[in-house]
């Protein structure tokens, strides 16, 4: 080995300074988007302690789980980028799939579909106009659509499920593409597009804008109101799409669907390194936050945690996580 | 020596086994079995969120434990978009059966589809599925509606000595509990030639609605009822504040009216127990519902011939026969 001289690359590195500067990399890219290195620590702990963790069923598993809330997250990576918060998004899913379901024996496969998204969409624009035009506080507006609109759906469908008439509905909620589930597809697709949309158009560079500072970008000439209209019938487009997905995954639709979700949602976006203060986020480590709390979830019920401390631990390692989070952005800007 | 030392360990793992062996066949299972107890694990998916859910989770980890059977136990809180995803983590743990207790009949039945596709036989357990979800479930497991109704139409007439009026009132319409009641009552009832149905209305298992629709019957039928009978407990209490109310009326004649009801919770069985109007009903106990679900689970698993319905005993009381049984949880 000894009579090898050291091998140099094209640009006159040794190839120990480009691995360490590959290292290096890493080690800052994780330093500032730690979800990941939490969701590999998962995954290995998870397939130590359960042999089947790691199969094939259960990754296919793990994925359509996170796509349900995942659908939400997406949207709400979006708001949160600008400085707002949408906490209809669950009730809004409930909503919707009540409304796809419920009206299906007296219009149809389509057309109900069409309402719901519909529904979503509306709403999504009347927190937008009572934000920006009201201006009143997205967290107030949106707590109180959260109440609001589950009633709504209560008053619709009663307390008992609805079953779905129409077997396309129910074949395409069990539709697989190869193994993996297309509502899952659907997810990953949806969300290529919002980082597409975050990180490649004028809508996207205006979020990031709006939620840095709203006076600077008032005076840049963004139409901020518009723009934050739009965000919010986009998180209800997304709701009603998650709440759709449901009910057709499940043959059935219940207004007490997506109860919750907004939580799972907001946590999967803040685990990802978004900022609630706005300003900064990207949609790509929301998919690791969706991903991370989807594989906590299945993981412990793989190792048979007791449900309750299912949620004690998700909610520990929440904290745990914002706590690396933040010691790990602040030293970039001490050092 | 070796040898010698060889023979000792042989006799002890014998005598070890031995007794083992012998348990490993408890007496609801044919000996001998396809699968030794101790390599069987059972899924759980189930709701922990009332008493009855309690006790039932309680003789479900005592019972298996004692026969050494292993469990894996999804508690889905009451979300029934979580018990879909329990059982999915169920079948990717590849338990060798899975039981169900659906939060909900329909929203359950493309998970339990999976679970059957994988290979996995499911036990519903305590409350029916969706019928188009049976052909994919191994057995239920539950109380026998047809009877707990057939036992609340005999204690009434026993009650009134085998004559008189009776109004009904069921659950829900189309509903299969409701049904399976409305059936065993008005069998049992027309065993007797002098006991008359005058009417049948459903309460949607709602007390409220049972009160109103008692009101109702009071006022068309006056003190021409002998006897009611409520779909369950809970219907009956309705009926009884019904009848309380139009008894302070001056209305009906007090102690006229005896009524019974397919099975009772805690609040119908101090009302029987303390004696008066609510004359008896039937007890369902969650600890064998919970074993019953085991026992069908086992079998199947062991490959015996189990009927796709499973009944466990919920035997009938009145007031001289309570103490037979311990008070409802619930």
């Amino acid at each position: 080995m000894s009579a090898v001289s050291e091998p140099i690359d094209g640009l006159g590195r040794d190839s120990t300074n480009w691995a360490a500067t590959a290292l290096t990399a890493i080690g800052l890219w994780a330093r500032r988007y730690p979800v990941w290195i939490f969701l590999a620590a998962a995954l290995v702990f998870f397939s130590l302690k359960s042999p089947h963790f790691l199969s094939v069923f259960n990754l296919s598993n793990i994925l359509l789980q996170a796509a349900f809330f995942g659908f939400l997250s997406i949207g709400l990576t979006l708001l949160i980028i600008s400085r707002n918060i949408d906490l209809t998004v669950g009730s809004v899913a409930g909503l919707a799939a009540c409304l796809a379901v419920g009206l299906q024996p007296s219009l149809g496969l389509w057309l109900p579909i069409a309402i719901g998204l519909g529904a979503g969409l509306a709403i999504g624009l009347l927190n937008g106009f009572l934000v920006e035009r009201a201006g009143i506080d997205s967290f107030i507006v949106t707590l109180a659509g959260m109440i609001g609109i589950k009633g709504l759906a209560f008053a619709f469908a009663g307390e008992e499920s609805i079953s779905a008439s129409i077997d396309l509905f129910n074949e395409l909620g069990a539709l697989r593409i190869g193994r993996i589930h297309a509502i899952a597809l659907l997810f990953l697709a949806l969300l290529a597009i919002g980082h597409y949309v975050l990180k490649h158009t004028k809508y996207g560079r205006e979020t990031y804008a709006i939620g840095g500072n709203r006076t600077a970008a008032v005076n840049a000439g963004v139409r901020v109101s518009r723009h934050v209209i739009i965000g919010f019938a986009i998180s209800g487009l997304l709701a009603a799409f998650c709440g759709i997905a449901m009910a057709a995954n499940m043959g059935a639709a219940m207004p007490a669907f997506g109860l919750g979700y907004e939580g799972w949602a907001i946590a999967a976006v803040v685990l990802g390194g978004t900022k609630l203060s706005g300003g900064s986020g990207r949609i790509v480590n929301t998919l690791g936050g969706v991903l991370l709390l989807a594989s906590l979830r299945n993981g412990l019920n793989m190792i048979h945690v007791p449900a309750y401390y299912v949620l004690v631990t998700i909610g520990g390692a929440l904290i745990l996580a914002l706590f690396f989070d933040t010691q790990f952005s602040r030293k970039p800007r001490q050092g | 020596m070796r040898s010698h030392f060889l023979a000792a360990i042989a006799m002890a793992a014998m005598f070890v086994a031995g007794p083992a062996l012998a348990q490993d066949a408890p007496d609801f299972l044919k000996a001998p079995l396809k699968k030794p107890l101790k390599e069987i694990t059972i899924g759980l998916s189930f709701d922990l969120v009332n008493p009855y859910g309690t006790v039932y989770d309680t003789t479900f980890k005592s019972f298996t434990e004692g026969l050494g059977v292993k469990t894996v136990i999804l508690d889905s809180q009451g979300d029934v978009t979580r018990q879909p995803n329990n059982i999915r983590d169920l079948i990717a743990q590849q338990v060798d059966a899975i039981i169900v207790l659906p939060s909900n009949a329909k929203t359950v039945i493309p998970a339990v589809s999976e679970a059957h596709a994988a290979g996995i036989p499911v036990v519903i357990s305590n409350s029916v599925i969706d019928p188009a979800g049976e052909p994919y479930i191994a057995a239920f497991s539950g109380p026998n509606q047809y009877i707990t109704g057939l036992h609340a139409g005999e204690l009434l007439a026993e009650a009134l000595g085998g004559k008189g009026n009776v109004v009904l009132i069921t659950g829900n319409p189309g509903g299969s509990a409701s049904i399976e009641r409305e059936k065993g009552n008005r069998d049992a009832l027309g065993k007797f030639p002098d006991i008359k149905i005058l009417d049948s209305q459903p309460s949607d298992w709602k007390r409220e609605k049972a009160q109103a629709v008692t009101e109702a019957y009071i006022s068309r039928f006056g003190n021409t009822i002998d006897g009611l009978i409520g779909a369950d407990d809970g219907v009956a209490l309705g009926a009884l504040n019904a009848i309380d109310a139009a008894i302070a009326a001056g209305k009906i004649d007090k102690d006229k009216i005896k009524v019974t009801s397919g099975n009772v919770f805690s609040a119908g069985y101090d009302a029987i127990k303390a004696g008066g109007i609510y004359y008896g009903s039937s007890i369902q106990a969650p600890e064998e519902d919970a074993r019953s679900a085991i026992r069908t689970a086992l079998k199947v698993i062991e490959g015996e011939d189990v009927p796709k319905k499973v009944f466990f005993d919920t035997p009938k009381f009145t007031k001289e026969t309570i103490d037979q049984y311990p008070r409802p949880a619930i």
